[in-house]
């Protein structure tokens, strides 16, 4: 008996001293193989894919958003453009506007002032005129007055031959102009 | 002050120089005086229009002569005269002091001055009536009469030498009109006459401080009879004030007189006529009011170049009562004149000043009275207006209409808007033409209504002061090219970015970058 | 003979004497007058005024104050 067991281990590899058999050993080996392979072909590769395609998605995002940026960035800085131009032309619209209204206020002032001008024209003329008027109506009262007098003079003093002698005048003169 | 020693010495001096007045005289009699219509006996040797000089200084005119009497008109003194004063010839037609003293001067229809000034000194006295120049004599009417009102400049314009009527009811601004082209003709070598008819003394000193503080006074000479003067002086001030006008015409130079109005003339040669017991024909009117106004009419006119190529411009008004234009009165001056200026109370009352109603209105002399540059532009106008008037009812129906008949819409409307002018506010010729080629561009389209006024008003500030070379390069005398006119475009869509600011709709620039800044 | 021609109308400011009156008649004839009617008129202060027709002759004191005072 002891040299059964003493061949059985010097003739017996060692997995078989451990009591195992090679062909069941080699089998698990191969089962394992398929396993792997299959678990491989079933499990990793749709995982594997599925992590590829995230990887994917957020790589694009990612180049979005750069884009994006550069985007905002480009549009804020011609945002800064336009509106230093937008400025510019403010003040450009201001500065006009300000000399129209200069010019426009240089005219009012000018008008104004002719008007102004013309009424003191107007006032020195009319006081002038009131001067006149009014030495023509002390004329005027002196004249009356004058006549008024020489006619009671004269009715009282004519004598009959200084009216017979205006009669004979007039007379005279009308002949003599009817016979030119 | 006042030197009385010196007026007694001028006193003395007048005395001596006093001529012996010759004494022989022709005189009549009055025998009866009433209404201001006096009745002489004797006077045999009167004509007709002479003019008589009534004891006391009055002047009568005579216009019957009958069998045994002379009937007369009293020019005033009415209540003065007596039963058997006397009544002298004086041997002439009513004469009208005229010359270079009468501008600037507010005179009487005798030639006295009523405005408060010193006497008027003339050398040369011409008839009140005067017959028109002859066939032979006269000119083509070629040169314009700017009036500075921009309805009337581009599709109603009025040459030198041209009468044109300006109608309408009252207060639409036929006065405003007449004084706008009076304070327009300055610097134009052109003088004025304005002859008030029976107009209120109050409208009248409006009229005179309008035109004194317009700087016109120095040109214009005012000929006026208000309505409380004798109806003898009403008659005869618009023929007085042509008489006035005929002197500068023969002279060579261009006149323009204004008669306001003839409706108030009509009125009181028909109390004249009837007070003179003559028979009445239509509206109690005498038989020859076409007569009257005709011949009044007649003397405007363009002389030819041999007799010294001046001209008399005339612009009579006329009143009508509730837009009646068929009326007597009306449609006899409308048979003379050249054409008519008819405002209407509706569109005065809408706000269309000047109220032109463009369709009703012509003048007959038209194109050949207009600048080279306005012609080529209006031509269009006056068709697009009727157009847009056509279609203007359909505005109250709102927005069921197809996009080109709201573009006429939109387009007729700011046409309108662009012929709205403000009273004393001219336009000059180069003003015009900007305001025409801008309003018939497709800027327009851009440019909303309510703010159509303000932005015409601002576009010419705008080309005035900012871009006064361009402004410089319009002339007037010759047609407007292409590139000129897209020029004055550019510059007054230029303008429009500044009427329009507030107003710009979204799509360009900062609403779109919050857009982008909310999704990133 | 005399009832064709127009009668003449004279205004004296007194009574005149038979030569003023002689003199005065010799001038309306003259100036193809018939009769000669007289009238006195203390008004006219001096001189004559003469109608003959249409016409008047006036030399009277008074109308020529009036013509002094008015070229005043």
């Amino acid at each position: 008996m002891i040299n059964f067991i003493e061949n059985q281990v010097l003739a017996a590899n060692p997995f078989e001293a451990l009591g195992l058999e090679w062909q069941s050993i080699v089998l698990h080996l191969i089962a394992l193989v398929i396993l792997t392979v299959g678990l491989y072909l079933l499990l990793f590769k749709p995982v594997k894919r599925m992590v590829k395609e995230r990887q994917e998605k957020i790589r694009k995002i990612e180049q979005e958003n750069a884009e994006l940026n550069a985007e905002v960035k480009q549009m804020k800085e011609s945002g800064e453009v336009m509106l230093a131009n937008a400025k510019k032309e403010a003040a450009v619209i201001h500065e006009n506007a300000v000399k129209v209204a200069n010019q426009k206020a240089d005219d009012i002032v000018a008008d104004a002032r002719r008007q102004a001008k013309g009424m003191l024209d107007r006032t020195e003329r009319e006081l002038e005129e009131e001067r006149g008027n009014l030495q023509a109506d002390i004329e005027k009262q002196i004249t009356d007055v004058s006549v008024a007098v020489a006619r009671k003079i004269l009715a009282r003093d004519i004598t009959p031959e200084d009216d017979k002698k205006l009669i004979e005048d007039s007379l005279a003169r009308w002949s003599k102009e009817n016979n030119e | 002050m006042i030197d009385v020693k010196a007026i007694g010495k001028g006193l003395i001096e007048k005395i001596n120089a006093v001529q012996e007045s010759s004494d022989e005289r022709v005189c009549g009699r009055i025998v009866y005086s009433g209404d201001g219509v006096v009745r002489i006996s004797g006077l045999n040797d009167a004509r007709y229009n002479e003019l008589l000089q009534v004891h006391g200084g009055y002047y009568a005119l005579a216009l019957n002569l009958e069998e045994k009497e002379v009937g007369a008109v009293l020019f005033s003194g009415e209540d003065k005269v007596r039963y058997g004063d006397l009544v002298y010839s004086t041997g002439q037609t009513v004469q009208m002091p005229v010359g270079e003293a009468m501008l600037g001067r507010i005179v009487d229809p005798l030639g006295k001055p009523i405005d408060g000034l010193d006497a008027i000194e003339t050398s040369e006295t011409r008839p009140v009536e005067f017959p028109a120049p002859a066939i032979m004599d006269r000119g083509k009417v070629n040169k314009p009469l700017q009036t500075g009102i921009l309805a009337i400049d581009s599709m109603i314009p009025i040459g030198r030498g041209q009468r044109e009527l300006i109608i309408g009811d009252r207060q639409t601004g036929k006065t405003a009109i007449a004084v706008d082209t009076i304070l327009n003709q300055k610097g134009e070598d052109v003088i004025c006459i304005y002859v008030s008819i029976g107009q209120k003394a109050s409208s009248l000193a409006k009229t005179v401080n309008t035109l004194r503080n317009g700087g016109a006074m120095d040109y214009t000479c005012i000929v006026c009879s208000t309505a409380d003067d004798s109806v003898p002086m009403q008659y005869i001030a618009p023929y007085s004030g042509c008489a006035l006008a005929e002197y500068f015409m023969y002279q060579g130079k261009d006149v323009l007189i204004v008669y306001d109005d003839l409706s108030k003339h009509a009125v009181a040669y028909r109390t004249m006529s009837l007070l003179l017991k003559r028979p009445a024909g239509r509206e109690a009117y005498p038989g020859d009011v076409f007569y009257l106004h005709s011949r009044l009419l007649e003397r405007a006119a363009k002389l030819s170049e041999e007799k010294g190529g001046g001209s008399i411009t005339a612009l009579p008004i006329v009143e009508t009562l509730a837009g009646d234009i068929s009326a007597y009165i009306p449609t006899n001056v409308i048979s003379i004149t050249d054409g008519q200026i008819y405002l209407e109370s509706e569109l005065f009352n809408s706000g269309v000043r000047p109220a032109v109603n463009v369709g009703l209105s012509v003048s007959r002399v038209g194109g050949s009275a207009q600048r080279p540059a306005i012609r080529q532009i209006s031509g269009q106008l006056r068709v697009n207006l009727a157009q847009y008037r056509e279609l203007a009812i359909f505005m109250q129906f709102g927005s069921d209409l197809d996009a080109e008949t709201q573009k006429t819409l939109s387009r007729g409307a700011k046409m309108t808007d662009t012929l709205k002018q403000r009273q004393y506010l001219n336009y000059s010729v180069r003003d015009m033409i900007v305001l025409l080629v801008v309003s018939q561009s497709d800027l327009v389209d851009r440019i909303p209504e309510k703010k159509m006024l303000a932005y015409n008003d601002g576009l010419l500030n705008f080309i005035r002061i900012n871009h006064a070379d361009l402004y410089g390069q319009i002339c007037p005398d010759e047609k407007i090219s292409d590139e000129l006119r897209d020029q004055i475009v550019s510059v007054a869509s230029e303008y429009v970015d500044c009427v329009i600011g507030d107003d710009r709709p979204a799509g360009r620039g900062l609403p779109e970058q919050a857009e982008a800044a909310a999704e990133g | 003979m005399n009832e064709q021609r127009p009668a003449a109308q004279v205004v004296l400011a007194r009574n005149p004497g038979p030569d003023t009156m002689r003199k005065i008649k010799q001038f309306a004839e003259s100036r193809g007058c018939g009769r000669v009617n007289f009238e006195i008129d203390p008004g006219i202060i001096g001189g004559v005024v003469i109608y003959i027709g249409d016409t008047v002759y006036d030399g009277s004191v008074k109308s020529r104050l009036e013509h002094i005072k008015g070229s005043l």
